[in-house]
């Protein structure tokens, strides 16, 4: 690991701030509130009633099925990006690359969905997933292999990976796939077996937030309850520590940069299969940078992943709300989660201090609370000589 | 005589826990004194209140005449205490003199007057005997010149009383000794120094009196001839020390690890290892020495596998384990504690239990069906802390590895290593950076490892610890084995030259030519002597 890309990794995630405890809740919450203040600076700033605006960014989502439903539908690839994200993490890499990977999963759904989307259901849709995993999965080894084999950093080689699949992308909608009437840049439409079956009626809400529970259940059970992910963690914490172990450091740094491309390939599934239903230009841009934040924002947890991307998805399908409520530009959401994510690093950096601080008052007051306890009992013992 | 310092009840708390408590110390003018002490003991913490970095909660620091409260290092030094610590606080880039100078106030004005300082710091150096030269880059020099700049720098801010934290971790067996000779001329000027170390043998050489810290309180001071290193030592642990010691060579006949003319290759393309030959039988610990930096870690890394050999042959009891892999080495029966645990022996932020089963984390009975047994591991963790005494923070076996003392780190690596009973264990510094009970506990296991018909291989540069264990002793000096002899044959004398790249043969020669053990180590502190002599016997080696 070059010295830059340590310094870029602590920065995110400080060694300390990958435990548990209070501050792993408090951070973002604060961070959280703190990043609707200041936005509310700028809110005023542009003559518009902060109150008012937020009333709209957060309580518009919850005004009917159907607005729920959409914040989920936002939630569910953002998780899976997420979730990508932090697999790699916890084994020591920094995949950046999850915008790629979603996309080369998505090039794979749309292909596999167009040619057997006449198949059955479970058929097609199975291969569709198991596509978006294949392509995923290669776009996340490619640069796992430069990482193990050459040292390359992965940061880097997942950058570019990242424009390489969204100009192929471009390319195939231009070209070799675009739809039949030949006038947008897009894909035909996969067949209607290709499509994801709804979870609720009347919503675009479908089956892909289940998967999404369901890989993040996985993804836990994986990194802390199975022997591949203690060898995975191993590498990711002490590189030589674990080749003192035994543990093969390229494999397990390739294989990691291979799961965790597959599960951005899911979300390009999802997003095909699910939602558009074909494929075209600049479609779900920055699902992948969304989902570092939320893996961010979670702590690196699962579960504070999904909870991270409910959190997100509410406040992009609020800002369009807020939009036609007050006439913000949505965009000022984008600023919103900038600043969370700056000051939940913030928070990160500070953490270890505060935790010592902590630390020291309970010390102090568990002290001074023996000495008054003692002192009451010598009190008394006195008080018994003079009687 | 009045003593310059005198500290009275000091108390230093953190939290709960009391760094210091009542202690009483003094210091007489022109007087070494000692204060000895484990990690943890409170020797940092007394000096830190006394140099104004910490402020005590309760007691007294009278010094040159008054008693003193510093708000910070900077009113210690005004009053004449000066403290150099164990990592210098000097700038690289700038020069010697520039350093010596700097913060002082002397370069106000415009102009820095350079010449007519640099008279006055080689007045200075020259009184107490050191060589110093003001216009070299710091950058350029070495470690024990370093330490004399920064002597310099404080006698140069009229330093009364000067606080050494440790100053000898860093240092060759020769700068060492050189430190020493400029420490009696400064006492002999009147100056007085505190020595903070945990080496009994320097207290003895250079103090003239200690004072023994145990849990933040005083146990003992007293006069340094008085004492011996045996009565230091039980101030200092509160027991009888029963060091661990070797029962006569029970080695077995049988073979348990062979090295037949083994050469590695170092990044640079030069021979880290030449030409090794090695066995070490079941039941007999082999102890190789050398000063650090000769092979001695390549030596383990190619065993294990973890680095690979150009040339020569490796046998576990028989079958040739050179090439394979570090995973298939392992699962043969070899215990490796390597010499830097932070690096190689743990992943710091595992905890306890999870460092335990690093190499068998998935096997049984850890693991069940792809999943691992929590209860198993954790029943597993129990076991090892209470075996080998491991003190866990308050998380108990969820505690991360980061958060115990060095010498505790140390024993999860020994318990993982040493529990299985391997065939052959590999020891390279077992008890580097660990304090005396647990180095006792370690050195214990090892024995008792070897009473069990494991072959060991120990590694180390402490030649105390070799004599103390090892059943015969071979010598590493750049890459190679300058001879091996048995323990009853020790001589430290005779050890010291072979360190310095005799062959057993002309070390023999040397060492009964100059009769007494005490010349035969100035001839080996001269260093440039042995060196020399080496060449020849090397190239004759080749032919």
């Amino acid at each position: 690991m070059s010295a830059l890309d340590k310094r870029i990794k602590d920065a995110f995630l400080k060694p300390g701030a990958r435990r548990w405890s209070v501050y792993s809740l408090l951070v973002p919450i604060v961070s959280v509130l703190l990043a609707l203040v200041l936005g509310s600076v700028l809110l005023l700033f542009i003559g518009i009633n902060p109150l008012e605006a937020y009333w709209y960014l957060i309580f518009s989502n919850f005004s009917n099925t159907y607005n729920i439903a959409e914040v989920l539908v936002k939630a569910t690839p953002i998780a899976l990006t997420g979730l990508a994200f932090t697999f790699a993490f916890r084994t020591g890499l920094f995949n950046i690359g999850g915008e790629g990977q979603m996309f080369a999963g998505a090039m794979a759904a749309v292909f596999v969905g167009l040619k057997t989307g006449h198949l059955p259901a479970f058929v097609t849709i199975g291969l569709c997933l198991a596509a978006a995993i294949v392509a995923g999965g290669i776009w996340g080894f490619i640069p796992g292999v430069l990482k193990g084999v050459f040292g390359s950093s992965e940061i880097i080689v997942t950058i570019m990976f990242n424009y390489v699949a969204v100009y192929l992308l471009s390319f195939l909608v231009d070209k070799p796939l675009r739809e039949a009437a030949g006038f947008y840049p897009q894909t035909d439409m996969i067949g209607e077996n290709a499509f994801l079956p709804f979870l609720i009626q009347n919503t675009r809400l479908h089956i892909g937030l289940v998967v999404a529970i369901i890989l993040s259940i996985l993804v836990y059970v994986v990194l802390w309850k199975t022997p591949l992910g203690f060898r995975l963690r191993a590498v990711g914490y002490n590189p030589d520590g674990a080749e003192y172990a035994g543990i093969n450091i390229r494999r397990n740094m390739i294989l990691a940069m291979v799961i965790s491309g597959a599960l951005a390939g899911v979300a390009g599934f999802t997003e095909i299969n699910g939602i558009h239903h074909r494929m075209m230009d600049n479609f779900s841009r920055n699902v992948g940078f969304d989902g570092i934040a939320a893996s961010l924002l979670g702590g690196a947890t699962p579960g504070g992943v999904f909870v991270s991307s409910i959190l997100l998805g509410m406040l992009q399908t609020g800002a369009s709300a807020m939009q036609r409520g007050v006439g913000v530009p949505a965009n000022i959401v984008s600023i919103i989660q900038a600043l969370i994510i700056i000051l939940v690093l913030a928070g990160n950096m500070m953490r270890p201090k505060l935790e010592m601080r902590l630390k020291v008052k309970r010390q102090e007051r568990e002290e001074r609370e023996e000495r008054e306890a003692r002192k009451e009992s010598q009190g008394y013992q006195e008080g018994g000589t003079d009687a | 005589m009045d003593p310059i310092l005198r500290m009275t009840g000091i108390s230093k708390y953190f939290g709960t826990f009391a760094a210091n408590e009542g202690v009483d110390f003094d210091v007489l003018p022109g007087e070494i004194h000692a204060l000895l002490g484990e990690n943890g003991a409170g020797k940092s913490t007394l000096m830190n209140v006394l140099y104004g970095l910490y402020r005590p909660d309760k007691g007294e620091i009278w010094f040159d005449g008054q008693t003193r409260h510093f708000a910070s290092s900077r009113d210690a030094i005004l009053t004449g205490i000066g403290m150099i610590h164990q990592h210098f606080m000097l700038v690289p880039v700038h020069t010697v003199l520039e350093n010596i100078i700097m913060g002082m106030g002397k370069e106000k004005g415009f102009l820095v007057k350079e010449a007519q300082l640099e008279k006055e710091v080689l007045e200075i150096a020259a009184r107490y005997g050191m060589e110093i030269n003001p216009r070299a880059l710091v950058s350029e020099l070495s470690v024990g010149e370093q330490q004399r700049v920064e002597i310099v720098k404080a006698l140069f801010r009229g330093t009364k009383l000067l606080i050494m934290d440790e100053p000898t971790a860093v240092l060759t067996p020769q700068e060492t000794e050189e430190l020493f000779k400029t420490l009696r001329r400064m006492s002999d000027e009147g100056m007085s120094i505190i020595l903070i170390t945990h080496k009994l043998n320097e207290v003895m050489s250079v103090s003239n009196r200690v004072t023994v810290l145990r849990d933040g309180k005083v146990t003992n001071t007293v006069m340094t001839r008085d004492s011996s290193e045996y009565e230091l030592t039980r101030f200092m642990i509160g027991r009888e020390l029963s060091p661990a010691c070797r029962e006569g060579r029970c080695c077995g006949d049988k073979l348990v690890l062979e090295l037949d003319h083994v050469t590695c290759e170092g990044e640079m393309g030069n021979h880290t290892l030449e030409n090794v030959s090695l066995s070490v039988c079941a039941g007999e610990i082999l102890g190789i020495a050398g000063v650090d930096g000769n092979g001695q870690k390549e030596l383990a890394e190619i065993v294990v596998g973890l680095r690979a050999l150009k040339s020569g042959r490796i046998f576990l009891s028989g079958e040739e384990i050179a090439g394979k892999s570090i995973l298939e080495i392992i699962g043969k029966g070899i215990g490796y504690i390597p010499e830097d645990r932070h690096k190689r022996g743990l992943v710091l932020d595992f905890t306890i239990g999870e460092n335990l089963i690093l190499k068998d984390y998935n096997k049984k009975p850890f693991t069940k069906g792809g999943l691992f047994d929590f209860g198993k591991i954790h029943g597993h963790a129990d076991d090892m802390i209470k075996k080998y005494s491991i003190k866990t923070s308050a998380a108990g076996r969820e505690s991360e590895a980061r958060k115990l003392s060095g010498g505790n780190q140390q024993k999860i690596v020994v318990a993982r290593e040493v529990d299985k009973g391997p065939k052959l264990l590999i020891a390279v510094q077992p008890t580097r950076g660990v304090d005396i009970g647990a180095t006792e506990f370690i050195h214990k296991q090892i024995l008792k490892a070897k009473e069990n018909g494991t072959a060991v291989l120990l590694i180390s540069t402490e030649l105390s610890e070799i004599n103390q264990l090892s059943d015969r002793i071979a010598v590493v000096y750049k890459g190679q084995i300058m001879g091996e002899i048995p323990h009853e044959a020790f001589e430290e004398s005779l050890i010291g030259l072979m360190m310095a790249g005799m062959t057993y043969e002309k070390a023999m020669a040397a060492n009964r030519g100059t009769g007494q053990g005490t010349k035969a180590s100035e001839f080996l502190a001269d260093g440039h002597v042995p060196a020399q002599n080496a060449e020849p016997t090397k190239e004759q080696v080749n032919a």
